[in-house]
């Protein structure tokens, strides 16, 4: 393990494009963490001039709800990994390196191990970075700042983020496998994911929804919980917590997904 | 009894109807530099990359010292497949480093390979900016690190100016002397005759030969005769347990002669016939004679 990381970490760190595309993804991460307060708070100031009851300023890095605000954000960036992910694998097939690899005494099945031990560390390293940045962001903007609080369960939000990311960027990686051809594959992943939310807002109902790929490597954290005021009595229901059978659902897709890849690096000509 | 390092049992690949390889056989034994001769398309590469685990075989089995295949064995392989293939955007001595890793040894030799193929002063460009030639001296370099026992080449001097083949000729020879095994694959007759010790020929995916060349050389002697009297003489040719084969050229015969028989015995054989040759030539044998007869007995 530690040598096929060993490979991977060899074939992108003195590439350029790879520190082009990581340093534009982190500067986009932080960047939006940071200013999201900002904006949203502008656009309910504006709003609030003209509602019949006043909209409340919110604070999007109190802790503990920190990490549930900041790990939903990031979801939206997601793409821009499997864009990564899809870059690199496919770069494989138009240098025909994959070949030489194999010829030079990988295994197939090492070959697709090395590439799936490069989507942890980017998981990881995105999920640090969200973590370290919420730390920051929290201990600036709480008052009387609890352990308990930063350290609280909400955390399951950082896992549940991890989870979402791993399992999302494997799909992008059996696309990439796949397709062979980065265009086509990005272009396929944008595209299947349109098709995927048309037909769940045509025909499936709702209790069905969980179940399609996107929608499980989309939803283990949801939309953060907000001080609504009660509408007609009701307060609008928020799942504040990621829920244990949606990470199962995106897992087991994530497993199939790679099997998946198994089958084809074995059936294939390389 | 002599080393085996690669034997193939009856290995075929079908592209859709297309029989790309079809049943082939042969043995590698350690220390042989054994060529796969065979016109374009003949199956070669595709033979290559079935042992080396990146075609998947319709049929048939191989294996490589003796045992069944693994990745591990390619550890102890270096080789070339039709073009060089590196990472575009690194150095060779990054890319040569992944392939240490790659092959579990240690990458010492790197610069002095380098070194050997005339890379030493680029060693620090990407490989995006060589050349083809300079491409394939990297692919030597590379397929040379981590002290290989077998090698194999393919097409190794395709694209070489006829410095860069004296050179890698030479590097066979030089590498064959270490008691490396080397399995070429090429088309070009010349280069199996002055470089290997052992051929198999291909065509059409399908075994025609396999031997050692020297023998294929020594084997038969080829002679060109003509006489006053060309039927005659051709009649006599026809029965006659001296020759293998004959062909009729313009105005003279060329005949393949058994084994163990000289031009001076099919010269004494006609006389006391009565044919009285008016040209006897004894023609040096050559690969390409050998090759041309066998793909012209396989149609």
């Amino acid at each position: 393990m530690i040598r096929l990381i060993r490979i991977e970490l060899k074939k992108i760190l003195s590439y350029r494009a790879f520190w082009l595309l990581a340093g534009f993804y982190a500067i986009s991460l932080t960047f939006t963490l940071i200013v999201a307060q900002v904006i949203i708070n502008k656009i309910l100031l504006e709003a609030g001039k003209s509602a019949p009851i006043p909209l409340l300023k919110i604070s999007l890095y109190q802790f503990p709800r920190v990490w549930n605000n900041l790990t939903y954000m990031a979801g939206y960036l997601n793409l821009f990994l499997a864009i990564i992910v899809i870059f690199f694998v496919c770069n494989e097939f138009s240098n025909k390196t994959i070949r030489q690899n194999i010829i030079n005494g990988l295994s197939r099945t090492e070959f697709i191990l090395s590439k799936l031990y490069l989507i942890l560390i980017f998981s990881l390293a995105a999920t640090l970075l969200i973590f370290l940045t919420g730390l920051i962001l929290g201990l600036i903007h709480s008052k009387d700042v609890d352990i308990g609080d930063i350290f609280s369960n909400r955390l399951q939000f950082i896992l549940g983020y991890f989870i979402e990311v791993v399992t999302y960027l494997i799909f992008a990686y059996f696309i990439a496998f796949l397709l062979k051809k980065t265009g086509l594959a990005v272009i396929t992943l944008l595209f299947y994911t349109m098709i995927e939310q048309i037909i769940i807002w045509w025909k499936i109902p709702s209790e069905y929804v969980k179940l399609f790929p996107m929608k499980a490597f989309g939803r283990l954290v949801h939309f953060p919980k907000i001080p609504l005021p009660e509408i007609d009595g009701k307060s609008i229901h928020f799942q504040d917590y990621v829920a244990v059978p949606d990470s199962a659902i995106a897992i087991l897709y994530a497993g199939l997904f790679f099997f998946l890849i198994y089958l084809l690096i074995r059936k294939r000509d390389i | 009894m002599p080393e085996n390092i690669l034997s193939i049992q009856n290995l075929t690949k079908h592209y859709g109807r297309i029989h790309a390889v079809n049943e082939l056989t042969l043995e590698v034994n350690k220390g042989e530099v054994y060529g796969i001769l065979g016109p374009n398309g003949s199956g070669k590469t595709t033979t290559l990359g079935m042992i080396l685990d990146v075609v998947n075989p319709t049929s048939g089995t191989y294996s490589w010292f003796g045992q069944p295949p693994s990745h591990h064995h390619r550890k102890r392989i270096g080789s070339i497949l039709e073009q060089p293939l590196f990472y575009p955007y690194l150095t060779p001595l990054q890319n040569l480093k992944i392939l240490s890793l790659i092959k579990e040894a240690p990458s010492t030799q790197a610069e002095e390979l380098l070194k050997m193929v005339g890379l030493y002063e680029r060693r620090h460009s990407k490989f995006s900016t060589f050349s083809y030639g300079m491409r394939q001296r990297m692919a030597l370099a590379a397929s040379l690190l981590c002290n290989p026992e077998v090698l194999i080449l393919d097409e190794p001097t395709n694209g070489l100016d006829p410095q860069g083949i004296a050179e890698v000729r030479n590097l066979i020879r030089m590498t064959a002397a270490r008691g490396v095994t080397i399995i070429l694959a090429s088309h070009l007759l010349d280069e199996v005759q002055k470089t290997c010790t052992h051929v198999c020929v291909l065509d059409k995916g399908k075994r025609l030969f396999a031997g050692n060349v020297q023998e294929v050389l020594q084997d038969t002697v080829l002679v060109e005769i003509a006489a006053g009297d060309m039927s005659k003489l051709q009649r006599a040719l026809t029965d006659s347990p001296l020759i293998r084969s004959m062909e009729l050229k313009q105005d003279l015969i060329l005949v393949s002669l058994a084994e163990n028989t000289t031009g001076s015995d099919l010269n004494a054989a006609l006389y006391r016939q009565g044919i009285v040759l008016s040209h006897l030539v004894q023609r040096k044998k050559t690969l390409e004679n050998y090759f041309l007869e066998l793909l012209k007995s396989s149609e």
